[in-house]
């Protein structure tokens, strides 16, 4: 198993570690309170009193940078068949060889995840966000531009190899993991500090 | 509990920018939807001064207000047209400057306005042809905090969601504006809801001059005096419901005079009251902390937060211990209080926390309300709320204890009166103001008189310490007119002569301190 496999692995790993940290989460949140609270109490009631709003910048931001992490995601893994050669962009021909080919695999991801992005937000809102992190929010979807960009070099020269092509992978790849963190942080934050 | 937070003057507006900072991600400065403050409260701010609205940016111009909401301020006098034949009838009568920018710390000057435009009805009819109303300042004011309020949602057929069920004044006492806009505001409320929750937050004047005002400490002692008794006489279900007090010179000592650290610092502690993230069944209505805070009581309770934060996992009774001794923000005697409210955050046990305050207080826990919520895990906080913690004799002589900041205030808000009649009674007022000031400061029963008695309950342990209404304007006929002067001409005269005789003697070593003489 190659390095990019590998990688595209713990990209997978971490996501999944998210999801598993925030039902942990809310479970863990919903024992500890009950067990503190003088009454019974429902998950369904608990988590409409532990969601607080975070405001239109934040989600708007945030909704962004999911949607473009998943895009970059697959530009870095499926646009060239260098790790997954029976799914990629270059096993759609008709796509492939149109010049608005990009676009359209970009608007094809969006439509594929644009549910779950548009639902994070309502995750966030069951942990309580520093304004530090509301600003560093902004940090990733800079990032993922950078990391969309140097995917899409990849696949435009395809199957050409130039000196650049390994360190563009490395940037794709490095700032599609930092904004992943970013992303993830207030989960695994939370998740941490409920179990203290 | 969601407070509508309404800061009122400098300090005022300064401690509600940080209540209501937005909390969303910073988009050059814009908001792409609504304005999002911790605990999700609404405010305002109140100014008198315009230069001091120009030279900030947080607060936007009324004018500037959009459909969703967004912190703006409001200057009172705006309500009155530039040429307000009101404004000329009230200079005219009484020789107040209705449109003055500012108040220049005479904290009676509000309460003054308010005063004669209750009683005055030639003012009130020449306010109603001009505006439609009889006190166009006041009730401009409220229909600039009513919308944010459950009034509006219950009475105008909109949806109360989101609205505040409580009011916050935020205010110095000693500062330039006073409290004069809050009883008026509070009994506005109360004709329309009699039970609305109304808190005030403030924030005591340091020790010492004040240069950047060049105001000395007992004239602004004097203000905070006239506010604080202003507010604490009006009997229950007419004025305020609580006064939460924080002492600046505190603040001053701990974070080295730093003004926007102690103001962040204040916020911080705030927090726990405002928070969101309840425990279910702990999201207590303002209206219950009201009647919590008024039980027993028949005028509003003095309430002294003491606060600390600690770390999560932090034993229960260090956190309690540290906020009643370290984290006092006005010195008071923990022991003294009637009854102790508690807001919390973190994963806290309720009964854990009753019996630590318990423990340090030596108060029955059923005299300990607890309220709290989940908080940002990382750290417990305690915000714990004492009733009323003086009531000893001789406690006054001792710091740190709320008998000797109030005796401090109170004596040296009494040497101004006496040492500055001329500047109480300002030229340039009427006949009428100029007797109605003289009777209200040095009058049988006017605030020298009460301020003493104050004083006396301060030294005897007794409760409250303010008990007498005062009102400036009441009306004199003739002779108790000739009797007012008197008595303040003859107690100005013996008193002051008297003090500069032995002054005199003192400096020149004649006199002894048993004020023999030495001839």
């Amino acid at each position: 198993m190659g390095w990019d496999s590998v990688s595209f692995l713990l990209l997978l790993a971490f996501l999944v570690a998210g999801l598993c940290s925030h039902i942990m989460y809310m479970d863990k949140m919903h024992k500890r309170i009950s067990v503190l609270s003088n009454i019974k109490v429902s998950k369904n009631r608990l988590y409409m009193g532990l969601s607080i709003p975070h405001g239109s910048n934040f989600n708007s931001v945030a909704i962004s940078a999911w949607i473009l992490f998943f895009i970059a995601l697959a530009y870095l893994y499926f646009l060239t068949p260098a790790v997954f050669d029976r799914f990629n962009y270059f096993r759609l021909p008709v796509m492939a060889s149109s010049p608005f080919g990009f676009l359209v695999f970009a608007t094809w991801i969006f439509l594929l995840t644009v549910l779950v992005s548009a639902y994070l937000p309502r995750i966030y809102s069951f942990y309580e966000i520093s304004k530090g992190f509301k600003t560093a929010i902004l940090l990733p979807s800079p990032l993922l531009v950078i990391s969309l960009l140097c995917s899409a070099y990849i696949g435009t020269i395809y199957p050409m190899f130039t000196s650049l092509t390994d360190l563009a992978w490395k940037a794709s790849f490095l700032t599609l993991l930092i904004s992943e963190l970013v992303l993830l942080s207030p989960i695994f934050i939370g998740y941490a500090e409920v179990n203290r | 509990m969601k407070l509508c937070i309404v800061g009122i003057g400098g300090c005022g507006g300064k401690l509600a920018a940080n209540l209501l900072e937005n909390q969303d991600t910073p988009l050059m400065g814009k908001s792409l939807g609504s304005y999002i403050c911790f605990g999700g409260v609404k405010g305002m701010w109140l100014e008198a001064d315009v230069q001091e609205t120009s030279t900030q940016t947080f607060f936007k111009a009324l004018d500037t207000r959009l459909d969703t909401y967004q912190p703006f301020y409001f200057i009172p006098h705006d309500a009155l047209p530039s040429e307000s034949r009101t404004s000329r009838l009230l200079q005219m009568k009484y020789g107040y400057d209705l449109k003055k920018q500012g108040f220049f710390r005479q904290a009676e000057f509000l309460k003054a306005i308010f005063e004669i435009f209750d009683i005055d009805r030639e003012i009130q009819e020449t306010a109603i042809e001009e505006t439609s109303f009889d006190n166009p300042i006041l009730r401009g004011t409220w229909a600039n905090i009513r919308p944010y309020t459950t009034l509006a949602g219950t009475n105008d057929g909109r949806n109360s969601h989101g609205l505040c069920d409580g009011i916050l004044f935020v205010i110095s006492l000693g500062g330039g504006t006073g409290t004069g806009f809050i009883n008026p505001i509070t009994s506005y409320i109360r004709s329309e809801r009699s039970a609305y929750p109304v808190f005030v937050l403030g924030v005591l004047t340091e020790n010492g001059k004040d240069f950047q005002q060049n105001t000395e400490e007992s004239k602004r002692d004097l203000s905070a005096v006239i506010s604080m008794h202003d507010l604490l006489v009006e009997p229950r279900g007419k004025g305020i419901d609580g006064l939460i007090i924080v002492d600046n010179q505190i603040l001053k000592q701990r974070f080295g005079g730093n003004y926007p650290f102690m103001d962040k610092f204040i916020y911080q502690s705030m927090k726990p009251m405002l928070a969101e993230r309840h425990f279910p069944g702990e999201d207590p209505g303002s209206l219950a902390v009201r009647e919590l805070f008024l039980e027993n009581l028949n005028t509003p309770p003095i309430l002294v937060p003491c606060y600390t934060r600690g770390k999560n996992g932090n034993p229960v009774e260090g956190l309690v211990k540290d906020a009643l001794t370290n984290g006092r923000l006005f010195g008071c005697e923990p022991r003294k209080a009637e009854k102790i409210y508690i807001f919390a955050r973190g994963f806290i046990d309720s009964k854990e926390l009753q019996y630590a305050a318990a423990a340090q207080t030596e108060l029955d826990p059923e005299k300990i309300a607890v309220w709290r919520n989940v908080g940002n895990n990382r750290s417990n906080e305690v915000l714990i709320l004492l009733r009323n913690p003086y009531g000893s004799a001789e406690a006054f002589k001792h710091e740190g204890t709320v008998e000797h900041r109030l005796h401090r205030i109170l004596t040296m808000a009494l040497e101004y009166i006496s040492e500055n009649r001329d500047e109480l009674l300002q030229a340039g007022m009427t006949e009428r103001t100029n007797l109605a000031l003289e009777a209200y400061f040095y009058g049988k029963k006017g605030l020298r008189d009460i301020l003493t008695l104050a004083l006396s309950r301060i030294e005897h342990g007794e409760k409250p310490i303010f008990q007498d209404p005062l009102n400036i304007f009441e009306v004199l006929d003739a002779e108790e007119y000739a009797e007012v002067k008197a008595i303040s001409e003859r107690s100005l005269e013996e008193g002051q002569v008297r003090a500069i005789v032995e002054e005199l003697l003192k400096e020149k070593g004649l006199l002894k301190e048993n004020h023999c003489t030495a001839l």
